[in-house]
């Protein structure tokens, strides 16, 4: 059997060479050989640790104490963390490996890694196209096997849009599920810290491994087990058709329609649901989420963190600062989040957008009195070309439109893959459960896999 | 608003900005067309978790004001 140590070699060897054409990792972490290798020391005493072996890749917005996080941001990119993010001390506890810290749209916010100050990603599958987005370094890293799995954060698709372009496995867990302590913000009522995995049985394990409340995260709760909807033996799976109708490629449905068969074939019963106002989802997240944002990126006033750039008197260091620190997307953005959020204007988009939620989630609940999970493809089409959408924001948002429902209803969700399309680029399947319906998600995407093997 | 978010813009940059935002919240308006309901007890909300806010300087209270030191000179 080989070693940790030598597992951790392996991979940094790998990186080394595939890492200059997929700009995947933005640092390889020099301790990782001498934590490996106390790893190996601990097993070597007895100790059990189910993680042993598992060579994490982290997005670059969960801290690891004493590494810089920087966020995809130049606003951020001399941030040294001054602490351990929850995940990250869980995960080291159970013997993983972190080897690096991977790229990613600036703050989380984008769908290609386009927007990341420090380059774009690429796709391990076509070195012309993007990986996906927020999380395209994690999902290029384990695609091209340049670690065993990934962490990532999902806000409205982050993880599940580019595990499906890159052809791997990406976990949304229940909001709440997993600490948020240690991740960067972006829109705290819709963020969550997600997995990718190259099986959905390896992202099953280290769910378990990071979920849980905790005391640092107000919002963190997970119930017992007897507490949660349970995976049966038989299960109904809804399909809300009227909601694709709303834009997939021709491919993407037919392939789509193939994972139904497949997953009749082993005997789950599929049906037509309707979800009435998930079609406002988007339209929603496009409210709440900047306004959120613009109120957590406030703290990036050039005095606390990272960037500073003189101006003439205390606001226009502000405004320096900011204009020069931020990205193009993250400026629409916070500008977006204030005009949302402004007087006169508050009513009519950001209090509107949290009653559309309610109707939204409320859809969702009604629905699962009746089935055990729903199905969707994850993205309207496989992964675009570099540039392609990059001057279109609204076109962007759009390849979001069947991830954000999740987000908004705040269930969990997963990406399996379900297969290539006529170019050879990976599609997804995407099922959602109901609220701590992690178990329902793992049981369906695993009896997929064997359907598909 | 860019001003009320504390960023500063390059000409160009307002620009472009001001026409991606004019197509981003005619696609919101689509809000409008949901449906209104009463949930019963007004707007829904998420739930506060956090406990009240208190004033530790409270003891410094003088009428309506409190005492701070002084910031500016």
């Amino acid at each position: 059997m080989t070693s940790v140590e030598q597992r951790t070699q392996q991979y940094l060897a790998r990186v080394e060479a595939e890492n200059p054409k997929l700009n995947a990792y933005l640092e390889v972490f020099s301790d990782a050989l001498g934590r490996a290798k106390r790893v190996d020391e601990h097993l070597a005493s007895g100790e059990e640790l189910p993680l042993a072996g598992q060579v994490i890749a982290v997005k670059d917005n969960i801290l690891i104490e004493g590494k810089i996080a920087s966020a995809g941001s130049k606003i951020l990119s001399n941030y040294v963390a001054a602490y351990d993010a929850t995940v990250i001390k869980k995960l080291r506890a159970a013997g993983a490996i972190f080897l690096g810290r991977t790229n990613l749209d600036e703050f989380a916010m984008g769908s290609s890694t386009e927007n990341s100050a420090f380059g774009p990603s690429k796709n391990p599958h076509d070195l012309e196209r993007v990986p996906g987005g927020s999380s395209g370094g994690s999902a290029a890293a384990v695609a091209a096997d340049l670690c065993t799995a990934a962490l990532g954060s999902d806000t409205g698709g982050s993880v599940r849009q580019p595990a499906s372009f890159c052809g791997v496995v990406g976990v949304k867990p229940t909001y709440g599920a997993v600490s948020r302590y240690g991740l960067i913000a972006l829109a705290s009522s819709l963020d969550q810290i997600g997995l990718l995995a190259k099986t959905v049985g390896e992202a099953e394990t280290i769910f378990k491994v990071i979920v849980g409340g905790d005391q640092m995260d107000a919002t963190s709760f997970y119930p017992s087990a007897a507490n949660r909807p349970r995976a049966k033996d038989k299960m109904t799976i809804g399909v809300p058709w009227h909601f694709l109708r709303e834009g997939v490629g021709d491919e993407v449905e037919e392939n789509f329609k193939e994972s139904l068969e497949k997953l009749k074939a082993h005997g789950y019963e599929i049906v037509e649901i309707e979800l009435p106002n998930i079609k406002y989802s988007l339209a929603c997240y496009y409210i709440i989420m900047p306004a959120e944002a613009s109120a957590n990126l406030a703290r990036y006033d050039g005095m606390r963190y990272g960037l500073h750039v003189e101006g003439e008197n205390l606001l226009g260091d502000y405004l320096a600062t900011r204009g020069e620190g931020f990205g193009r997307e993250t400026k629409r953005r916070i500008i977006l989040g204030t005009y949302v959020l402004s007087s006169g204007y508050h009513d009519a988009y950001y209090n509107k957008a949290t009653v559309v939620r309610e109707l939204i989630k409320n859809d969702f609940a009604m629905v699962f009195k009746k089935v055990d999970a729903i199905a969707l493809p994850t993205t309207p089409t496989a992964a675009f070309h570099l540039g392609e959408k990059a001057t279109d924001p609204l076109a962007m948002y759009l390849a979001d439109i069947f991830t954000v429902p999740a987000n908004i209803a705040g269930t969990p969700a997963i990406s399996v893959p379900s297969g290539k399309n006529s170019e050879g680029l990976p599609l997804g399947l995407q099922l959602v459960a109901p609220w701590w319906g992690e178990d329902i998600i793992f049981k369906i995407g695993k009896d997929f896999e064997r359907a598909i093997s | 608003m860019a001003r009320l978010a504390r960023v500063s813009l390059t000409s160009e940059e307002e620009k472009a900005l001001t026409e991606d935002l004019e197509a981003i919240l005619t696609y919101v308006d689509e809000l409008k067309k949901a449906p209104v309901i009463d949930f019963g007890q007004g707007r829904p909300v998420l739930k506060n978790v956090w406990r009240e806010d208190e004033n530790a300087e409270s003891s410094k209270a003088e009428g309506e004001h409190y005492k701070v030191k002084k910031i500016l000179g």
